[in-house]
């Protein structure tokens, strides 16, 4: 006997939502406030800091940090390409944009790890100077939910998409979850991006 | 809220980021005026212009689409 798991598909009558999406929702709730909590400890401490340091006294590339912008702006683009070809039911399209959005994650890293070792290099640690120490906590994290954001995209877009032959419904609520989690993890770079590179 | 939504947001923050960037980016080719300075520039004017259409567009195109 096999028992389905209820509301993957069809609205609960009590939220009108299905469970993936008050699932998804709720994560990026806590998520919200953990980047919330830094984001305000970043704001705290460099205005109590009476030797603040702007990024570009380190060294910070504008250039490259603007790049990542592009790239995850354009990764977000594809995500949601991917997500509407499943509801025009083209999984070939579905293919091609998530293969993208992977790739832009991958990309957005390795510039990530250009600028870390750049970084490195120069003997610039997060204990040589409290803006070095929020830089690399902020980018840090920020780095840890793209690779797991990249990850799961890549079971979406490799064995995971099996699931389109047999639940075609739940696998396209699936692909949105993972694009509302990428759309979060993009709309906290374009944050960090100003905050950390340009002000 | 639906992927829709949360994209049509994500479409207006960046569009206001680059407009930010763009403000930014003039500021310093008018005060060093570097090559890189004026393709960051250019680049983040264009971003700023193409984003608006490219929002009116995507709903166009999920005009179906639900944003719950």
């Amino acid at each position: 006997m096999s028992m389905a798991i209820p509301y993957t598909v069809e609205p609960r009558p009590d939220t009108g939502l299905n469970n993936v999406k008050i699932g998804i929702w709720l994560f990026l709730a806590s998520e919200v406030m953990l980047f919330g909590g830094l984001f305000a400890g970043y704001i705290i401490l460099r205005v109590g800091s009476t030797d603040w340091l702007p990024g570009s006294h380190f060294g910070l590339s504008v250039p490259l940090a603007f790049t990542n912008t592009l790239v995850l702006i354009t990764s977000s683009v594809t995500m949601v390409m991917a997500w509407a070809s499943l509801i025009r039911k083209d999984f070939s399209k579905y293919r091609l944009y998530m293969g993208i959005t992977v790739l832009c994650g991958l990309g957005f890293m390795v510039i990530k790890y250009i600028e870390y070792t750049s970084k490195f290099s120069h003997g610039y640690y997060p204990s040589t100077h409290i803006f070095l120490a929020l830089y690399f906590t902020l980018t840090g994290l920020h780095g840890i939910h793209v690779i797991a954001g990249m990850s799961y995209n890549a079971y979406l877009w490799g064995p995971g998409a099996k699931m389109w032959e047999t639940a075609p419904e739940q696998f396209t609520n699936r692909v949105e979850a993972s694009g509302l989690f990428w759309h979060f993890v993009d709309l906290v770079w374009i944050f960090l991006f100003p905050v950390l590179y340009l002000l | 809220m639906s992927l829709k939504a949360v994209h049509i947001f994500f479409v207006t923050i960046a569009t206001a980021i680059a407009v930010f960037f763009g403000v930014w980016s003039v500021q310093q080719v008018l005060a060093t005026g570097t090559a890189a300075d004026w393709v960051l520039a250019i680049l983040a004017v264009l971003m700023a212009l193409a984003l608006p259409p490219y929002g009116v567009w995507f709903l166009k195109k999920m005009k179906k689409v639900g944003y719950v």
